[in-house]
């Protein structure tokens, strides 16, 4: 079993709010691995539940911890940590 | 002493005698907007079953929401807000509700309901409780959601007010046809709610099940608990709170008056409907169930007036195909026989509203898609509807009717299809009736006006004067701000009655009223004055309105229209009648 982890930066003005957690529940679930996101106050949460990730409430200047353990969870993460690059399309 | 406890006894409330009658019993209050949450246990052989169900009403969520979804993003072309809809249809599948809520049922036994409502509120407590403003309210969507499922789980299995424990008396803001649809009439003693007026959708059914009711009670809601002892007075409008034994004797005593009265009115029921001058009033039923044309006869009515087909489909939440059609309007028909059947075509819309997919919530569905115009965009629903019709006229005597008509052009394309129908039925070979009579309903002023340009097509008018009075006063009796101006004996409304009646005696057809109204002696000694050929109303009214045509004069009544004629409102119209038929001696 790959383990595989990266650090991102939550850039966009709103944070993980519904529409990022949208897009990362649906982007991980492409993939097989378990990938799973933690926050600076050590909140584990499911990359496949919205509701986890909305838990998260990751917001703007804060860090997120992507880490994923499967066959493909070195793409599984960079394909997470994208998104956040990307700022989810927003601002 | 009664005073140890605080509580105080026989307390009065005051509200709309809406449907007469005394009962007694419990309060069973109910929610509308709330879906009761029960727990039951499980045989272990069901789980499986359960967990199916549970995973089919998320599918139909799901398919909901995705549909939602296609209308917002057509409508508005923001692709971006859409997602909100995607998000919704992600909730739905997440884990911490569909796994917890599967896991629940099969560890515990309990039904979907229970085990989905304790996974979804603990979701609903966390997003309420988190920090961020944004996310705390992240608790509605969830709510929203909850309430699409439970509904959809509700509609297989119970809906509305179908499930009720034991006999009791239903206490509710308000009932709409979507809660009354499927009611279980064996254990409802009575009604009163918070809201309502003489002709709102509660009082309607109360009546057609010879049940008391009391509306606009404003707070019964908020001042009874379940369980608690109520007597309801349908006939003064009143309902009392914590009676004591001596009150609740006192009514037992009045409920045997009254069933001793219905008793002498039974006598009357094999007699016709003349009037003492001779002239022959066709009495007859409006019903909805299959069950109620029992009532017909029992009441001693001439046939059935109006049966209300759309109740059919509200109760089962889909189209009835039209082999189920076609027993049901055959064993009303049977029933009934030799006497005849007015069957409407659906009424769907405006407050009836449709279980289907493809209809949206209206802005105004009064004015919207509704009745005859739904049912003639969607030709293979009101053809199988007009093919049971015609096959179950096989069977006796039927009449159709065609409701919300507003222009002759809905009457020749329904007659198009009829024809089509009928082509169809004789190259298979299947039996079906070839003399029934087509009418409309006249209940837009639009066909009241243009009565003359309608009756040359068709058999007969039949009036109906809800729709008829909401739309010439432009009042919605819903609304409790406006619905003082609701009155039928606005001389506007009396006016455009006897304009239909001239229209359709002119061209030789018979003219009905179908209106609860007149069940009302006053209107009804009215109606037939202005030369109403027919009154139908709820069966338990028969008895009543025939002891007054046997009473009557009709040169006296029509007499007594001419001057209402005159008249220039309905405060003056209801106390000379009112006064008119105080000269009526009943025997």
């Amino acid at each position: 079993m790959k383990e595989y982890s990266e650090t991102a930066a939550v850039t966009n003005e709103l944070g993980i709010h519904v529409r990022p957690a949208t897009l990362i529940v649906k982007e991980s679930t492409g993939f097989q691995s378990k990938i799973t996101l933690c926050n600076e106050n050590g909140y584990e949460a499911d990359a496949k539940s919205i509701i986890a990730m909305m838990q998260l409430e990751a917001e703007k200047g804060t860090s997120v911890h992507v880490s994923a353990c499967g066959e493909d969870a070195e793409e599984a993460v960079r394909a997470i940590i994208k998104l956040f690059v990307d700022k989810f399309d927003e601002d | 002493m009664e005073n140890k406890n605080k509580i105080q006894k026989n307390v009065i409330l005051n509200g709309i005698a809406a449907s007469p009658g005394i009962a007694q019993g419990e309060a069973y209050l109910y929610f509308r907007n709330e879906i009761p949450i029960e727990m039951r246990n499980l045989g272990v052989d069901d789980v499986p079953g359960e967990v199916e169900r549970f995973l089919s009403a998320i599918e139909k969520s799901k398919k909901e929401i995705l549909v939602l979804r296609q209308e917002y993003i057509n409508n508005t072309g923001a692709i971006q807000e859409g997602m909100i809809f995607e998000a919704h249809a992600l909730i739905l599948e997440d884990p911490q509700i569909l796994e917890k809520t599967i896991a629940g049922i099969e560890r515990t036994n309990k039904n979907a309901e229970f085990c989905f409502n304790l996974a979804v509120n603990s979701v609903i407590d966390m997003f309420s409780n988190m920090k961020n403003e944004f996310f705390r309210e992240r608790a509605l969507d969830i709510i929203d959601i909850r309430r699409r499922i439970l509904r959809n789980l509700s509609n297989i299995q119970h809906r509305g007010l179908s499930n009720l424990p034991k006999p009791v008396i239903v206490v509710s803001h308000d009932l709409g046809p979507s809660d009354t649809a499927s009611i279980d009439k064996k254990n409802v003693k009575a009604i009163v709610t918070d809201l309502g007026g003489h002709t709102s959708h509660s009082v309607i059914i109360a009546r057609s099940m010879g049940l008391p009711a009391v509306v606009a009670l404003a707070d019964i809601t908020g001042r009874v608990k379940h369980g608690d002892t109520l007597i309801v007075d349908g006939s003064m409008g009143q309902v009392i709170l914590q009676p004591t034994k001596e009150k609740q004797n006192d009514y037992q005593e009045r409920q045997k008056d009254i069933f001793a009265l219905s008793r002498s009115l039974q006598q009357i029921r094999d007699k016709p409907a003349i009037t003492r001058d001779g002239v022959h009033i066709e009495l007859s039923a409006n019903i909805e169930a299959a069950d109620e044309a029992e009532d017909v006869i029992k009441h001693g009515a001439n046939g059935v007036g109006l049966l209300r087909t759309e109740f059919l489909c509200l109760q089962r939440g889909e189209f009835p195909s039209e082999e189920e059609q076609y027993e049901l309007y055959s064993a009303i028909i049977e029933t009934v026989s030799p006497q005849s059947v007015v069957i409407r075509t659906y009424d769907l819309g405006g407050d009836k509203f449709a279980l289907l997919q493809d209809t949206e919530n209206e802005q105004n569905p009064f004015l919207g898609w509704r009745a005859i115009r739904f049912c003639l965009d969607h030709p293979r629903i009101f053809k199988a509807q007009l093919r049971a019709i015609l096959r179950a006229g096989a069977k006796g005597n039927i009449k159709i009717m065609l409701p919300f008509i507003c222009d002759v052009g809905e009457v020749i394309i329904s007659k198009k299809y009829l024809k089509e129908v009928e082509q169809e039925l004789l190259e298979a070979g299947i039996p079906f009736c070839q003399d029934y009579e087509l009418g409309v309903m006249i209940e837009t002023p639009s066909a009241a006006i243009s009565g003359d340009i309608l009756a040359p097509k068709i058999d007969f008018f039949s009036i109906g004067t809800n729709d008829l009075t909401q739309y010439l006063l432009a009042v919605d009796r819903g609304n409790e701000k406006v619905a003082r101006y609701y009155d039928p004996l606005n001389p506007s409304v009396i006016r455009s009655i006897k304009n239909v009646v001239k229209y359709g005696h002119a061209a030789g057809i018979w003219v009905g009223i179908c209106g609860e109204i007149a069940a009302d002696p006053l209107v009804a000694y009215l109606l037939i004055g202005l030369g109403i050929d027919e009154l139908s109303i709820s069966p338990i009214f028969i008895p009543d309105v025939k002891r007054l045509i046997r009473s009557m004069n009709f040169s006296d009544a029509r007499f007594a229209a001419q001057q209402v004629l005159r008249m220039s409102g309905a405060r003056e119209i209801k106390c000379f009648l009112a006064g008119q038929l105080e000269g009526v001696r009943y025997f």
